[in-house]
This record gives structure tokens, sequence and C-alpha cells, in this order.
């Protein structure tokens, strides 16, 4: 038995070896867009934000989430509780925000915590979140993310996108992202040219299930927060109505968010928004209504937390 | 647990290792390790049918016994009556339960009547059809005096549900299962090493045919009106090669892992798409299963032995309940009736045993008699699957309308290209490998012949297949739901 647990052991070790020229020579003859392979940099803001995120230094107010996060909550607003910093990146799940609060935790050092909640994530397999973040940002720590969802998909594009930064160490630059709807601002808020939302979507009724790794890495996340005894506040912000109502089981979904903290879900609590003029998709604010959500949140995080409006970093 | 997870991943080496140290010792901890971790693997889907498990084999355990010690016939039928009420009993709530209480609730509506009556929310245990066939066969088989009952409870709990077939199959006979746990395993260097040749292939057929094609399969069944009979009937092509790859697939894994343990299973599954007929069809697919209802619903029927129209009436009373077996719903008689339909030329020609060796079995090449009637077979097989796949009767009715339509002629409509020339890639390997190994047990066999780098280089080839084309997202076995 001892031969054949060496030969597998030294065969896999092989293998491990083997494996990235192939996942490489299939990027140099297929392209690095390919059915397990999906390293797309240059796609969103995350290389921006993340990178600025290295140097920012303390924050009063830590934002987290997906783009509900980074074009929902505009740190302009909140620059009376002190500085603040928006980690909010691409279809941000559980697990990368699990993820990107280990490593920037100690970096940015947030006395509060507001983490974006928005049930079809809870869902999602996180691959296009995870991918997002690999292929905008080198970092040795992205191996963790697959750990945290362990995934064809995003072991390959870690193989290559370790590949692609390290073989251009010397002359690297990706292209700045660009967008003509969209303005950067400092400290990780994006801001969305005016638009409306025209409906003529039709939403078919559908119940939400948990992914158990998003679950999971959502009460990893609270659990590392409680830990370090930061207040967090957990915020479901404003979708279309015409969305909200397709989910056919919000209420178990708001009773499951609200054991795990405070939470405020600004599809339940009334707040003068229309889904014509204040949001530019089906569940994405405009500039409007980012600034009326925005008004009415911070309005709640002074009666939840009164010492906010006395501390500033 | 999965096979395809992460679970299991961590689970197959720490029991492989723990089991082979404990050999040391008295066989019979070998048996309960086995025991544990097989109801570990069955509790970590969900642990509440751990006693349904526990009671079947249980059942089965006393009764054979009581049918050793008991000479009076009468009382011997009483006992084995209990042991097929309790069995089929309880696959019968939990699978037909809401089949039945439907269809009776439609009767009534029918004749103007409307009954008030409740579905249960029943969740059916994984693998009941499975393990239920295996203690029912043991028990048949004492009832029979073809085997001893075994007094050595430990190896019968392992028997039931030794966890690398106890959720699909293969469907073993106790003859050749339950005497490999009396004898001492030795560890076979090179009967591992098959095993996990087997499994490797296994995990290919799975990760890249099954899960590749049931994302196109999906696609088509899951909207059928607006797809074309052509559309349709493409779809039905890889929905064959989802569940061979799916189903044949988890043999093969089931099979190789067995062997790493010590263990001989039967084969399932014999390359049953390069059948020249439907009756050589049926002799190679799901093998434990057909075999399991010549030997306990055709033979003592009658059989063949009888007049030809009693033959007749056999095979189709052993497909309808083959097809009813496969799950409550209309469409699996009407599968099974299919099925019995086209056995029924060779009935009638008696050229139901024809075909016995595998295709071009003492040549290279099949000749093109063979071509056209395995083309012939598998095109009759995968209409077949139409059935089989269409959750619905009025989904069949769409299937079939739009097949026999002008819309079959049309240029077939499927979205995903990439997935169908990526997954019809892996098909192409998959039949290659498999016509090279179509005198050995499974599709990866053939390299044996190789020098050990080759062999090495085809290992290094089907992971990278694997890491290139398998989906991202895991998804059960097909044949769970059975």
């Amino acid at each position: 038995m001892k031969r054949f647990i060496k030969k597998i052991l030294i065969f896999s070790f092989i293998v491990s070896l083997i494996y990235p020229f192939f996942i490489i020579g299939s990027a140099k003859i297929f392209g690095s867009n390919q059915k397990n392979l999906k390293f797309i940099p240059n796609r969103s803001w995350t290389k921006k934000t993340l990178e600025e995120a290295d140097n920012y230094g303390d924050v009063n107010i830590l934002f987290l989430g997906s783009s509900h996060a980074y074009r929902g909550f505009d740190i302009r607003l909140f620059k009376k509780f002190g500085k603040s910093f928006n980690l909010g990146t691409t279809s941000q799940t559980p697990v990368q925000s699990y993820f990107l609060l280990k490593k920037y935790l100690n970096i940015l050092k947030p006395e509060y915590i507001i983490i974006d909640i928005y049930f079809p994530l809870f869902e999602s397999d996180g691959i296009e979140s995870s991918i997002d973040i690999i292929s905008n940002y080198f970092s040795i720590y992205n191996f963790k993310l697959l750990f945290l969802s362990p995934n064809p998909i995003v072991l390959n594009t870690l193989i290559y996108a370790n590949y692609y930064y390290l073989s251009n160490r010397n002359n690297y630059k990706i292209k700045e992202y660009q967008n003509k709807f969209d303005k950067y601002i400092s400290g990780g808020f994006v801001e969305r040219k005016p638009q409306f939302y025209v409906s003529n979507e039709t939403f078919v009724k559908r119940k939400i299930k948990m992914n158990p790794t998003q679950k999971k890495a959502f009460e990893n996340m609270i659990n590392l927060i409680k830990q370090k005894n930061i207040k967090y506040i957990l915020i479901h912000s404003p979708i279309t109505k015409i969305e909200y109502i397709s989910y056919t089981n919000t209420k178990e979904l708001n009773d499951y968010i609200r054991q795990k903290g405070i939470f405020l879900n600004f599809n339940e609590i009334p707040i003068p928004l229309n889904d014509n003029l204040h949001f530019y998709d089906r569940h994405h604010l405009n500039q409007y209504g980012v600034h009326i959500f925005n008004k009415y949140l911070i309005e709640y995080l002074v009666k939840i937390f009164p010492e906010l409006n006395k501390e500033k970093k | 647990m999965l096979f395809n997870s992460i679970d299991f991943a961590i689970f197959l080496p720490i029991v492989f290792i723990i089991y082979w140290l404990i050999q040391k010792f008295d066989l019979k901890y070998q048996n309960i390790f086995l025991v544990i971790v097989s109801y570990i693997f069955y509790g970590w889907w969900d642990f509440r049918f751990l006693s349904l498990l526990f009671f079947s084999s249980l059942v089965d355990y006393s009764i054979s016994l009581l049918l050793q010690k008991e000479t009076n016939n009468k009382i011997r039928k009483i006992y084995l009556s209990i042991s097929l009420i309790t069995n089929l009993g309880l696959l019968g709530f939990f699978k037909y339960f809401n089949f039945f209480l439907d269809n009776f609730i439609k009767c009534f509506t029918f004749f103007g009547f409307h009954p008030n009556i409740r579905h249960l929310n029943i969740i059916l245990p994984v693998g009941i059809s499975f393990y239920t066939f295996q203690t029912l066969s043991y028990t048949i088989d004492v009832f029979n005096k073809k085997l001893e009952p075994t007094k050595d409870i430990f190896s019968f709990l392992a028997f039931v549900s030794f966890f690398p077939q106890l959720v699909a199959g293969p469907i073993e006979r106790a003859s050749n299962l339950l005497p490999q746990f009396y004898k001492k395993r030795v560890f076979d260097y090179s009967k591992a090493v098959d095993g996990l040749k087997q499994i490797l292939w296994g995990f290919f057929k799975k990760l890249v045919i099954a899960d590749n094609c049931a994302k196109i399969v999906d696609q088509v069944f899951s909207n059928l009106s607006i797809y074309s009979g052509s559309s349709i009937f493409i779809a039905s092509i890889f929905f064959a090669f989802q569940i061979y790859g799916d189903f044949s697939g988890y043999s093969d894994i089931a099979i190789g892992t067995a062997k790493l343990f010590g263990f001989d299973l039967m084969t399932n599954f014999l390359y049953p798409y390069f059948s020249r007929d439907i009756a050589e069809f049926w002799r190679r697919w799901h093998i434990s299963l057909s075999t399991w209802f010549r030997d306990y619903v055709y033979i003592p029927l009658g059989g063949s032995k009888k007049s030809l129209s009693r033959n007749i009436i056999n095979t189709f009373i052993v497909f309808i309940i083959s097809g009813f077996w496969h799950g409550a719903s209309w469409n699996f008689v009407l599968w099974g009736l299919l099925n019995s339909l086209y056995f029924l030329p060779l009935l009638l020609l008696k050229k139901n045993r024809k075909n016995i060796e595998i295709v071009a079995y003492n040549k290279k090449f099949p000749s093109l008699k063979e071509i056209i009637n395995i083309l012939f077979t598998f095109i009759l097989v995968c209409f077949a699957w139409i059935f089989f796949r269409a959750n619905t009767t009025s989904n069949l009715l769409i299937c079939i309308r739009n097949i026999f339509s002008k819309s079959f002629f049309d240029f077939p409509k499927i979205l995903l290209l990439q997935d169908v020339r990526l997954t019809s890639f892996g098909i192409v390997i998959m039949i290659l490998f498999e016509y090279f190994s179509r005198k050995e047990k499974y599709g990866l066999a053939f390299i044996n012949k190789f020098s050990p780098i080759i062999q090495y280089c085809f290992y290094v080839f089907l992971i990278i297949c694997i890491g290139l084309l398998m989906q991202a997202s895991k998804t059960a076995f097909i044949y769970f739901q059975f």
C-alpha cells in the first residue's frame, strides 16, 4: 500500500506541476476567455478600488457589497461622519465580502461596517465576482478565494492571472477602465450619469434559494466582525418594486438576515423612490435615487449609532 | 455525499487509509468500519433516512434467518410476504404515494366527484429503489434456498449499505457481494491501480460528458414549445450521452472505489451504444437492473420457456415494471412500453439473441451493415429517451408533435454553440476510447497495453480535459432521483 500511496503522491505532484503549463498553453491558443478560464481584466472598477484601498489608511465607515454598494453608498454624503471607503466590487457575494474583509480589516481599520445585502447574490456561485477580483488585482492572497469557493474556473483563472502578472511584471499595466456613463470618485464610489429606467421587462415570480457556501461565508463574516468588536449594520439597498415583489420568500430571507444583526431593508421601509425616476436599471439607483436613499440611511444611522456624529477620524 | 464533491475527495482517502490500517486486526473490525463509513456517507445527504436503511436491513436479516429455520412452506411464504410488503411498502410510500393519489383524484374528478384529499410532502430517500431491490434479492434467494443466510449482522449491514454502490447501484446480488465480506481482504496493488483508472474514466464521463450535455438538453427541454422537431431530436441525442455519461460514469466510480477496498462489483454497462439491436442494448445497459428483472420477474413468470405469446406478455410486463421502477410518472411507464414494442419484432423473428458478442469482436472495424444497425438502434433509443426526459405527459406530447411535424426538417436551433462544440469533442473522445476498450470492462482499460509513460500521458490528458471542460457548478447524478 505504501508503494500505491507513494505513486499517487508523486503523480499528483507531477500533475500539479504540468497542469499550469496546459492552462497557459490553452490560453495562448484559444484565448484567455474560454469555458473554464475567464481572465478578463479591465471590465470593472475593481482594480482602481482595490489599489486605492491598499493605501487609503484608517477609515470610520467601511462599505461592503456588490455594485449596489459602490453605486449606492455615495461616500461624499457620509463625509460628516469622517473618512469612509466603499469596498464594493462587481457582483460581490458574501464569499468575496468575507475574503476582502479579512484582507482589508487591518489596512482600513474601520469602526463601522455597512454591509449591503442583495438577496439574489445569496444564491450565486460567486464565480463572476471571484474572476473579477483575480483578473484585475494581483495578489498571492487571491488563492484564498479558491478555498472559500472551490471551482475549476477560479483555479484556472488564478493560474493564468499569476502567470500573466509575473511574466509582465516589468512592463505590466492594465489599461484604466473607462466607461462613458461612470465617474469614479476617490474612496470607491462610482457615480452614474443621469439615466432612467424604462420598465419593459417581465419578472417571473421565484423563490430565492440560499447557496450554503454563501450562507456560511456570510455567517463567518459576521462572526469575524463581532470578534473584532466592530459595529455593523446590514442594509438591503432599494431595488425596483417590480423586481422586489418577484421574490416569493422575502419574509423568510428577511427573518434570516435579521438574526445576524440590525437589518434595514429599504424595500420594506417606505421612502419616496419611484421605479422610473430613481433607477437606471431594474436594481440600480441613479444618482437622484442615491441621494434620497443615502439621506434616509444617514437618518437611520444616526438613530442607531448616535455616537457617529461625534466620532471622526 | 456526492462522488463529484470536495467532501468525497476528503472522505475517500481518509477512509481508504484507515480501512487498510485496520486490516491487521480481525476481519469483523474492517466490516464494522465499512458499516460506519457507509452510514456516514449516506447520512451526509439526510441522516433521518439512516433509520429506514437500518430498518430495511434488519427486517431482511431477521426474516432470512427465520426462513432458514422454518421448514413449513406456508409459514416460509408468510415470512417472505412480510419482507416483500415491508420493502415494497416503504418504496411504494416514499416513491409512489403521491402518484397514486394524483391518479385517484383524477379518476374521481372524471366521474364528477371532487375528493378533498391533500398531498403529502414526501422526500424520496436517495437510493431507496436500489437498496430495496438488493435486500429483496437476498431474501428471495434465501427463500428459494439458493443462498445460505448470513448470521453475521455486520457483514449483512455492510452488504446492504456498502457506500460505493449504495445510492445508485450496481444493484448487487448477495451471492456475489456478501461472500466478499466473509473473506479477509488483502491490499492488491494492481487492483487498486485498476480501480483508480476506472474512477478517472467515470469522472471524465460524468464531468465532461454528462454535465455538459445536461446544459444543452436543459435549455431545450425547459422550453419545449419554442423548439423545432429537429432541435428536440438533437437534444435527445445529447440526452442519450448525458444519461449514459452520468449513470455509467457513476457505476465506473462505484466499481473503481470498491476495487480500492478489495471488492469486485458487477459490471453495469458494457458499451450499450455499440449495440446492433435493441435486445443487445438491454443486455448492455444497466445490467444489474436488467438481470434483476430477468431473475426475479421474467423467469418466475415463465420466461421464454412457455409459448411465444406468453414470452411476449412477460417481456411487456418486465419493461413496464422497469419503467415504473424509474419513476412515479406515466412517462416512464410509456418509456417501458415503447421499449417492449421495440423488442416485439425481435421476439417474433426469434432474433433477440442474435448479437451476443460486442461489435467487431474479432475485427478492427465493424462492417457497413453493423454500422447501419448501430445507428438505427441508437436512433430508436434516442427517441425512447424523449419519453424519459420529458417531465410530464403534456411535455411528451409537445415533443412528439414537433418531431412528427415539418419542423423536423428545419435547421436545429441550439443556442449554446460553444458548449455544443466542446461537448461534441468530449463525446468523440469517449466513443473512441470505448471503442478501443470494447472487449474490456471499462472505457480506459485499452491503455493497459501501452507502456507506463504513455498510460500516464492518457491520465494527464483526461485530467486536463476535466479541468478545462467540466461544468463549474456540481450537479447530482440523474439516477439519484430513482
